[in-house]
């Protein structure tokens, strides 16, 4: 008969001893407790002898099998130490993997890597997509004659002080909301032509791309599909190249609209023509700028389509808070000369009644829900949910959702 | 730390060496690994140190004084100060883990009723492993309140509950398993790399290549819009997410025990194949092998096992695997996937007991009785992962309403994923015979071949998986 404590469905107490015995103790049996802790000399136990091998030589093994690996990985290595942000850390990763990469590759040892991505359909050609020719971009947002930057944005001017940190220029005040007038519909939506969405961007998209999707394919006049990628954004292309990629988009999917969030990824160095730009210098606020500006650009360009562009929530830490308040000022003021971008203010809906940062929020009925992730950064699911009701009553509000399912 | 990546890889070779030196020496060993151990965790975040540094001060010294008391024969002052560790223990998980959605429940509850509630809600980040090394420590105690096992010196309890391998999602390793491991060295001219390297491959392999590319293929985008997909697509992405849970945290596990098993320790084992259980009992024989035995030892036993009669004893199970849904999150879906188990251990315990004493038999061929049993486990297990996976209850219900209709659909079903679920599945069937006979023939290939094929294998995982690695799904328990 099967032990009477043995509870069905748990694990019976020899399960976790797999493999030959080792001396083990019977420990289901009291025993007296030893008097005091005295160290005894630790005897050798052979564990398993007969099918292992000397420390020395297992450690020889692992630093071979190691070594091949970085051979044979070398370019990839190189790769990820380019993509980190401009720093000590990027030089010193690139200082140690260039060499190895170049052994590598005269050793021809990166070619089976390279294959393998071939075969794989990766892009490893490493070319970024010129979006300065693409869009005919040549101007310098924002930039006064006095070669000072200022972005006019709707609570103040945005300049850049000594050290290249964002400031908030108070004399100027508050200027004037800009949210642009809504263009043309591109077209009734109807459930036999539907609206085809595109929801992308870096790893916020991530927590509620899915979910507006859902939302935006459950009105019946929208094709909505999300696309996301971790730790990316427009600062760095040899990274992830989304100008390449929405380009790319463009041309096969022809979307007629299209939600777009980057930021979070964002307040790192970038590389200009002129250079390395720090964050927030002058430089850099012109070329993010530049490029967020060319963005729209390359979407929009010749087209009736329209794009929702998601500032960034409100976030725990003030240091990073401060800087997509800055970031969503670029947006804004870029959005603002675009006709058939809308700007979507996303800060109020993630404020407690103080404005500050908080992660349960009370919803419509009063309960509290639980918005954020406990990184301080990302959306929860509810979270996702509150910003994808936002972003599709603001679609819209620039696209007829209603008439073509019957409503008025 | 995570394990894929080259920081851990870099930080192992260092400790090896150190191992490997110092083992002779017994504190210098124990100062290195547990310096090892908490540089580890501090990777993650430096702050919860303290905490793990607290768990392992408490615990000990409630285990010491507990201990003392037993020497004494004041039997009560033991259990008084097990129930102390134990008390608090689960008052630092309570506050990380559980105090926000007591505190949201209850506040939410007291506003229906017309009770203006504002707690104070906490804006904490749940400490990495708090769950696994807890439950370590509580055993700990519990064993020594019990007279099972002796109290450790405080140096090999730091070791013990802070070794890196297995501290931050187990498997949960007793103290009394570790404890004659940590007094006799193991023989530095046997060390079991042939395990060791196969198990840290497949743990990786199953980790960033078959978790990875089952939740971006089809998992994370069936559970987050039921309503764009059709049932099939649906059905195939909880079998995909059995299979990615699986993969996911059996990897670590195996991961684990490959880089112990390289310092000379064997840790228990934790998963064996639960996708070929006959039975939720069966696969709860096979699953998570360390929580349920350790749900066996600490609470089902206690609460009376099954020896207070049938009622009692369902009651006991449902008790039990709803605090072991509870112990992955505090979220009703937990409970839910927990009450799920349970009641189904009640409903086999039920009907065995039923057929036993009415000598009722099913007159099925033994191979077509097991295909049943099978396809019913398994679909019972998915179904309690519904619950596990998604974010709320209405997502988990709209997702078991798609099953039922098979229009539609958003084409995301494609031949490789379903080889590869297929794959996984078969796995399970593999016999252990086959792992061993290719682990000893392995062993025989010498230092060099088993380095190349490591370096191979290595290579090959970072080709097929994607950019970057996300965290272990049981990180978050």
């Amino acid at each position: 008969m099967a032990d009477e404590r043995q509870p069905p469905g748990l694990a019976p107490a020899s399960a976790g001893h797999p493999g030959p015995p080792r001396p083990a103790r019977d420990m289901t049996v009291p025993r007296p407790i030893r008097t005091r802790r005295v160290r005894l000399p630790e005897p050798v136990s052979e564990m398993e002898g007969s099918r292992g091998l000397p420390a020395g030589q297992v450690l020889l093994g692992g630093l071979l099998g190691l070594l091949l690996a970085i051979l044979l990985n070398a370019e990839e290595l190189l790769r990820d130490a380019e993509e980190k942000p401009f720093g000590r850390s990027r030089d010193i990763s690139v200082a140690v993997w260039e060499p190895v990469e170049s052994l590598a590759s005269t050793l021809h040892l990166t070619q089976p890597r390279r294959w393998a991505d071939e075969a794989l359909g990766r892009d490893i050609s490493g070319e970024i997509f010129d979006l300065r020719t693409a869009t005919g971009t040549e101007d310098e947002p924002g930039v006064s004659p006095d070669g000072v930057q200022r972005i006019e944005v709707s609570d103040g001017l945005l300049i850049a002080d000594e050290d290249g940190e964002p400031t908030i220029d108070p004399a100027e005040g508050p200027a004037t909301p800009t949210t642009t007038e809504p263009a043309l519909p591109p077209g009734v939506p109807t459930p036999e032509d539907p609206l085809e969405l595109w929801i992308v961007g870096d790893s916020m998209v991530q927590f509620f791309g899915d979910t507006l999707a859902g939302l935006a394919n459950g009105t019946g006049v929208i094709d909505a599909t999300a696309e996301s990628k971790l730790s990316s954004g427009l600062s760095r292309p040899d990274f992830f190249d989304w100008p390449a990629r929405l380009s790319g988009l463009i041309a096969d999917e022809n979307p007629g609209a299209l939600v777009i969030m980057y930021g979070g990824n964002d307040a790192q160095g970038l590389v200009t023509p002129d250079g390395v730009a720090q964050p927030f210098s002058d430089l850099w606020v012109r070329e993010y700028s530049l490029r967020v500006g060319a963005v729209m650009d390359l979407v929009t360009e010749g087209s009736d389509r329209h794009v929702i562009w998601v500032g960034q929530p409100i976030m725990r830490s003030d240091d990073f808070d401060n800087k997509m308040q800055q970031l969503n000022r670029i947006y804004e003021a870029e959005a603002a000369t675009r006709s058939q971008v809308t700007y979507v203010d996303t800060r109020a809906l993630f404020q407690n009644a103080n404005g500050a940062y908080d992660r349960f929020l009370p919803d419509e009925s009063g309960e509290l829900v639980d918005v954020r992730l406990t990184d301080g950064v990302h959306l929860s699911t509810a979270g996702g949910r509150w910003l994808s009701e936002l972003l599709l009553d603001a679609l819209g509000e620039v696209v007829d959702l209603e008439t073509g399912r019957g409503g008025s | 730390m995570l394990f894929p990546t080259f920081a851990f890889g870099l930080f192992f070779v260092v400790v090896f060496i150190v191992n490997w030196i110092t083992r002779a020496q017994p504190l210098v060993w124990r100062w290195c690994m547990l310096a090892a151990s908490f540089y580890f965790y501090a990777y993650w975040n430096w702050r919860f140190v303290f905490l793990l540094g607290g768990a392992i001060v408490v615990n000990w010294f409630a285990g010491d004084m507990a201990a003392a008391a037993i020497r004494r024969d004041e039997f009560t002052l033991a259990r008084w100060w097990v129930r102390a560790a134990v008390i608090a223990d689960l008052g630092v998980l309570g506050v990380f883990k559980y105090y926000n959605f007591f505190a949201v429940e209850a506040t939410n509850l007291l506003n229906d009723i017309g009770v203006d509630a504002s707690p104070r809600l906490l804006e904490v980040v749940l400490p990495v492993g708090i769950s696994f090394f807890t439950f370590q420590a509580m055993s700990y105690v519990i064993d020594i309140g019990r007279r099972q096992i002796e109290p450790m010196p405080p140096l090999d309890f730091a070791v013990y509950l802070s070794f890196f391998p297995q501290l931050v999602a187990g498997p949960i390793v007793r103290a009394s398993e570790m404890a004659p491991q940590l007094a006799d060295r193991p023989d530095p001219r046997y060390v079991q790399s042939a395990e060791a390297f196969r198990l840290i491959f497949a743990g990786l392999f199953k980790k960033v290549v078959i978790s990875s590319y089952l939740a971006s293929e089809i998992v994370d985008d069936v559970f987050a819009d039921p309503a764009g997909h059709s049932g099939f697509e649906v059905l195939v992405g909880v079998y995909a997410y059995a299979i990615q849970i699986y993969a996911d945290f059996s990897g670590y596990t195996d991961i684990a025990i490959g880089v112990a098993l390289l310092l000379g320790f064997r840790f228990p084992q934790n998963f064996d194949a639960p996708y070929r259980a006959l039975s939720i009992q069966d696969f709860w024989r096979r699953w998570h092998i360390t929580l349920s035995s350790w749900l066996r030892d600490y609470l089902y036993i206690p609460l009376g096992g099954n020896r207070k009669g049938r009622l009692f004893t369902y009651r006991n199970l449902m008790i039990t695997m709803i605090l072991g849904g509870l112990w992955h999150g505090n979220t009703w879906n937990f409970v839910i996937w927990g009450a799920i188990h349970g009641g189904f251990l009640a409903i086999e315990r039920g009907v065995r007991e039923y057929a036993t004493a009415r000598g009722v038999s099913f007159e099925l061929p033994a191979a077509l009785r097991n295909v049943l049993q099978w396809l019913v486990t398994f679909h019972v297990v998915c179904l309690a992962w519904v619950f596990f996976r998604a974010e709320s209850f209405s997502t988990a219900l709209d997702l078991l309403g798609r099953l039922g209709d098979f229009t539609g659909g958003s084409g995301v079903v494609t031949p490789l994923l379903l080889l590869t679920i297929l794959a996984s599945i078969a796995s399970q069937f593999v016999p252990a015979d086959w792992v061993r006979s290719a682990e000893d023939r392995f062993v025989r290939v010498g230092w060099a071949i088993q380095g190349v094929a490591l370096g191979i294998g290595l290579v090959i995982v970072d080709v097929l998986g994607p950019d970057g690695v996300a965290p272990f799904i049981y990180f978050q328990f």
